[in-house]
């Protein structure tokens, strides 16, 4: 569990470190107060098990679990008959799949509404068993929390 | 409010709703979840008749969009050709125009050299007359 | 108070479905084809689209497998959300109300329907959760509302994760068949007797794709129960608005309810209790009753 006050700060320092802007395949990004949004080019594996060639990520606070929460959005870009470059978002059965298979078991992973368009979910109640939220290791809660949701799959 | 009678209020509200809704409500069947579950286990020879022409209808409805596909090609492809025709017969009858004025031009020539030739030809002639009168 | 219960989870609409013309045979020509069906108000309609279609198969161009995918509802041009009560929806989106039969002139002729529509489309309109596995994914997404509500209730989701597998099938059964006391003794075990908070969502009059989801302490520092004022009050300074009235299943609610007492008695089969708020813009029907 992590408080939201923390959560804000720990965003910020997430953000200028620069993790995600140095990523490979990192295409662009938007950050507000609460919400932090990568493109990233999909990488080799999800793309030949999806077709998408772009991953959205969205970290969000849950102030629901008091959790920080990952959205994701996968989308396909193709050319139309009138040759202009379009985007599509990618609809799978089982988002789980994007995921190597020894961690596939650990997520769940659902569409929602947010903002007006469809995100799928990393579900967040086993997010602490997940992180582990010790008080010694408050400070770094988004970091470890990045690296378990995140960096585990992209 | 006291407990009572907020829910005696609640209860005749709702009782309220329920009697709007269910004037002519004969009209409306009720409806379950799995009505696909109870039917489809009579499957007769029209049902299945019937669910080989909707496939068939289906794969039908695939090849009208790949025609309109493919017609709406054709069409571009024919409106290039008719925008060429137009623009070679447009270059066609400038062409012809210039032909014309070129065989006027030609044919004035001509009768030129002629009436010329045979200007010369009469002072040729007039003056062999002469040689011939001085001898 | 089971009586309340009870009204709730029996409360019907009469709601009058046109299926979109592309799904139709060419020879119907162009006559608009209708399913008339009474459909609870404490479901997800989306668990009815088969069966709905299958009541006019005969008419239709193309196996019902083959469509269902791509099929979403909308009522006056809006997007029904399927993933809140249907029910919810229908106050949402219905301008006037009527409170009684008494309000009405001429009660011999008058009939209640919602007319929705069943489109089908290649391209799902942007907040439509797009439904490929079936209703076993409607299954998941309502298990996840509950795991949010038993979370703000109780502080953890473990009411709803330590179900027993019988016990949270049969609670699913419940739904699709309509048992209320298997409902209601499963519901039990996950609702505690004194919650922390409470789950509730808002949703705005005639805006069918906006929500808001408050969690109210149930007992504030003082041993105060929270009432259903205070929550109108706290929601309106904080969205600078004048709000007239609060609707949930169907009903306009006197304004000093106590919120726990509301949600045991009005809460929806998600888990969490729907409220509608009404503005001074919205019609004055509600203001009257």
């Amino acid at each position: 569990m992590l408080s939201f006050e923390d959560y804000t700060i720990q965003l910020e320092l997430l953000y200028k470190s620069h993790v995600f802007q140095e990523k490979n395949g990192y295409v662009t990004h938007n950050i507000s107060k609460t919400i932090f949004i990568v493109y990233l080019k999909a990488n080799k594996r999800i793309a030949e098990i999806t077709g998408a060639t772009i991953v959205i990520l969205r970290i969000e606070y849950s102030q629901i679990y008091r959790e920080p929460t990952l959205y994701i959005q996968l989308q396909q870009e193709y050319t139309d008959v009138s040759g202009f470059l379009v985007t599509k978002l990618c609809v799978i059965p089982d988002m789980t799949i994007i995921l190597p298979n020894h961690i596939q078991g650990s997520f769940v992973i659902e569409p929602e509404q947010c903002h007006g368009a469809i995100w799928w979910c990393f579900h967040q109640c086993n997010t602490t068993d997940i992180v582990g939220d010790g008080e010694l290791y408050k400070d770094t809660y988004l970091k470890r929390w990045i690296s378990s949701y995140i960096d585990a799959w992209v | 409010m006291e407990n009572e009678a907020i829910v005696s209020v609640l209860i005749k509200r709702l009782k309220d709703r329920d009697q709007v809704q269910e004037q002519y409500s004969e009209l409306f069947n009720e409806i379950s979840t799995n009505e696909r579950d109870v039917h489809t286990t009579d499957t007769s020879t029209t049902d299945q008749i019937l669910d080989t022409l909707k496939k068939e209808n289906s794969f039908k409805d695939q090849n009208i969009e790949h025609l309109k596909e493919r017609i709406d090609i054709m069409n571009k492809n024919i409106e290039k050709l008719n925008d060429e025709l137009i623009s070679t017969n447009i270059e066609n009858n400038i062409l012809q125009d210039k032909f014309e004025s070129l065989n006027e031009e030609y044919n004035k020539l001509v009768q030129r050299w002629l009436q010329k030739v045979q200007k010369e030809a009469d002072v040729m002639n007039a003056n062999v007359e002469n040689i011939n009168s001085l001898k | 108070m089971n009586e309340i219960r009870r009204l709730v989870w029996n409360g019907t609409l009469n709601v009058q479905i046109e299926i979109d013309k592309s799904l139709i045979i060419s020879t119907r020509g162009d006559k608009p084809l209708y399913v008339n069906i009474k459909i609870p108000r404490e479901t997800y309609i989306s668990l009815f689209t088969e069966s709905i279609l299958h009541r006019v198969k005969d008419y239709l161009r193309k196996d019902i497998s083959e469509i269902v995918t791509n099929i979403w509802f909308e009522a006056d041009g809006n997007l029904l959300l399927w993933n809140i009560p249907i029910g919810t929806s229908h106050d949402i989106i219905t301008k006037s109300r009527v409170g009684s039969m008494n309000d009405i002139s001429d009660s011999n002729t008058f009939i209640q329907v919602w007319k929705i529509k069943l489109v089908c489309g290649a391209d799902l309109p942007a907040t439509h959760i797009p439904i490929v596995n079936g209703n076993s994914q409607i299954q998941k997404y309502w298990m996840h509302q509950w795991k949010q509500s038993c979370f703000i209730l109780n502080g953890s989701s473990k009411g709803v994760m330590s179900l027993h597998m019988n016990d949270s099938q049969s609670f699913w059964n419940s739904i699709l068949h309509r048992t209320q006391d298997s409902f209601e003794e499963i519901s039990k075990k996950i609702i505690p007797k004194f919650p922390r908070k409470i789950p509730i969502v808002l949703h705005t009059k005639g805006q069918t794709d906006s929500q808001y989801h408050p969690m109210i302490v149930n007992v504030d520092n003082e041993g105060e129960k929270k009432t259903l004022s205070q929550l109108v009050e706290q929601f309106s300074e904080a969205n600078n608005l004048e709000i007239i009235n609060v609707v949930s299943q169907g009903i306009p609610l006197p304004l000093d309810l106590d919120l726990h007492f509301l949600f045991l008695v009005f809460s929806s089969f998600d888990g969490f209790l729907h409220l509608i708020i009404t503005h001074p813009q919205d019609t004055a029907q509600d203001k009257s009753y």
